[in-house]
């Protein structure tokens, strides 16, 4: 359904800058899927997202600028490499626990930022890249930004179609086993380990497509658009949405899509505003929005059940008499 | 031999000795039970048994492989099984979900649940599932999230976890606390119905009346060193057992 209306809004609206904000929203959304994976169902506080998403849109534009790769390609290389550079990170840091976890993510984080700040020569240092060749995938060029952003609503819809499926498999329910219970899913057969490093590279991977369809949407890149603040900002959105929730990175991708919208003119409000939220959030519904929506279709649905039931009732005592 | 062997485990922590050249066997069909006052080591020497610990030194075998340095995911896979002193289930999950996860090291395919009709793909397991929970008559609660139970039907999900897994070794760490005396009384039942599925079964429990009544054997552990081990007649006559611990739970 998400799709679907994802796909009909660029027929109520015509405005480029609008469609550009679409984009973002749709790319915010892969990311928060991705997210959603390790921290949501894995329980794992994942601050190193954004390094896996500015990994994805340096080896998209590089693989075509450097190595002379077709464009297209670039949305199947970025995430593979995401998802080998994933397992080299997990594989040391997956055997913390806890913020010990976060802050080795938080860490690389930093420093993969850094590097790209200070390698001129490969990412063009704080200058960042620029696109030079348009995306093309089967012959078909995406240079308008509708084309792009219909793009992004089919990777959306993949995103989701992986993780459900992935979710619903027994890599799924070993690694939501694990997050309610360690010892538990220890004692009944599962190495915990290999299935959250399962997770770690799946969730970077993702990560790494919407990098690279960052890429291709803005056409210029810079290690700023890649600092680890973002990633804090994502996990904050995605908690507010509902961690381990189908509708949480929905929420979460909405959330940031509005603030960016209203405080367009106001940038620097608008990390401000996402925090009040959070407070807010984290006071009235530590479990997210996800949760309070639910209960409120819930409670609906059953009023209107009963409704139903009254008034078919006494039509039929009316019909007795 | 099979079942679960033993062989003089020594641990400490820090400058604390809490089990000392431990010694036993735990035969298949047998139930075997560990007793000793609070801090005798016993919940050490369960946790060293199913992996969670290394010991200082000894050795453990299972059906007569070695599985001392062996991670718990692997001693599960080679058929040892065990539940926690404080609940442990997966929470955020169904009791039909955790009886099934049980059977992790059976389960094959992709998908556990068909993504369409949302039913459990592995006949087989979820037969077996099904029988589990009807044992334990919680059969109804089936469909129910576990963190939406009551303490003594939440009790009941982790026996039939264990009951999916088909285990060959069991671990029960203090099953019965909590319960009531009838409930504790069908534990015991249900442990013995167990013996004759030929699983070699070690309970750690503090109910004397419950261990006296169904053990076949009992070890006995004090500030970690083993004073006694025999049957139930032996121990309770036993001077030394008495003195350290039956003396106070009688």
């Amino acid at each position: 359904m998400l799709c679907a209306i994802l796909t009909l809004l660029p027929q109520l609206i015509n405005n480029i800058y609008e469609i550009g904000l679409l984009t973002d929203f749709a790319i915010t959304l892969i990311l928060l899927i991705g997210l959603n994976i390790i921290s949501g169902y894995g329980g794992q506080l994942s601050l190193g997202q954004v390094t896996f998403y500015g990994l994805g849109a340096y080896v998209a534009v590089l693989q075509t600028s450097k190595l002379h790769i077709p464009t297209g390609f670039g949305l199947i290389i970025a995430p593979l490499i995401c998802a080998i550079f994933a397992a080299i990170i997990g594989i040391p840091s997956l055997r913390l626990r806890g913020l010990y976890f976060a802050m080795s993510t938080l860490g690389v984080s930093v420093v993969f930022t850094e590097f790209v700040a200070n390698s001129p020569r490969i990412s063009g240092g704080e200058n960042g890249l620029t696109v030079t060749n348009q995306l093309q995938i089967f012959g078909h060029m995406f240079f308008d930004p509708k084309s792009i952003y219909y793009l992004c609503v089919l990777f959306v819809f993949i995103s989701y179609l992986i993780t459900y499926f992935y979710i619903r498999s027994r890599w799924g329910w070993s690694l939501r086993a694990a997050e309610a219970s360690e010892p538990s899913a220890a004692v009944v057969g599962i190495n915990i380990f290999y299935i959250r490093l399962g997770a770690f590279m799946l969730s970077g991977a993702i990560a790494g497509l919407a990098g690279s369809l960052e890429a291709y949407h803005q056409l210029y890149i810079t290690p700023e658009g890649f600092s680890f603040a973002y990633s804090i900002l994502l996990f904050v959105a995605l908690t507010i949405g509902g961690l381990g929730t189908a509708s949480g990175p929905v929420i979460g991708a909405f959330i940031l899509y509005a603030f960016k919208r209203w405080f367009g003119p106001f940038v620097a409000f608008e990390p401000l505003a996402v925090g009040l939220t959070f407070i807010l959030c984290l006071r009235y519904f530590p479990k997210g929005i996800d949760p309070v929506i639910r209960s409120l279709f819930s409670s609906l649905t059953l009023r209107i059940r009963k409704k139903k039931l009254d008034s078919s009732s006494s039509t039929s005592l009316e019909g007795a008499q | 031999m099979n079942g679960l062997r033993i062989e003089n485990l020594s641990k400490s922590f820090g400058g604390v000795q809490v089990l000392n050249d431990v010694s036993f066997d735990v035969l298949p069909g047998k139930l075997t039970s560990l007793i000793g006052p609070n801090g005798a080591g016993k919940s050490t020497l369960a946790n060293i048994v199913s992996g969670f610990l290394n010991g200082d030194s000894g050795e453990i075998w299972l059906d007569e492989v070695r599985v001392t340095k062996m991670p718990t995911y692997k001693r599960a896979r080679r058929g040892l099984s065990r539940t926690f002193q404080n609940l442990e289930l997966f929470k955020g999950l169904t009791v039909r979900e955790n009886a099934v996860l049980g059977g992790f090291t059976k389960l094959s395919g992709l998908a556990i649940r068909n993504p369409l009709t949302s039913k459990i793909n592995n006949q087989t397991l979820s037969t077996i599932a099904e029988q589990a929970m009807q044992d334990l008559s919680i059969s109804n609660l089936a469909e129910q999230h576990v963190d939406s139970l009551g303490f003594g039907n939440a009790k009941n999900v982790e026996p039939v976890r264990v009951l999916t897994a088909g285990p060959t070794v069991l671990v029960m760490d203090e099953p019965a606390a909590g319960l009531s005396s009838s409930d504790a009384k069908n534990l015991g039942l249900w442990l013995r119905e167990l013996t004759k599925k030929n699983i070699a079964i070690l309970l750690i429990e503090h109910n004397m009346n419950l261990v006296m009544d169904i053990s076949d054997h009992i070890v006995v552990l004090d500030h970690g060193e083993l004073i006694a081990k025999g049957s139930p007649q032996e121990i309770r006559t036993n001077q030394k057992v008495i003195d350290a611990y039956l003396g106070q739970s009688r």
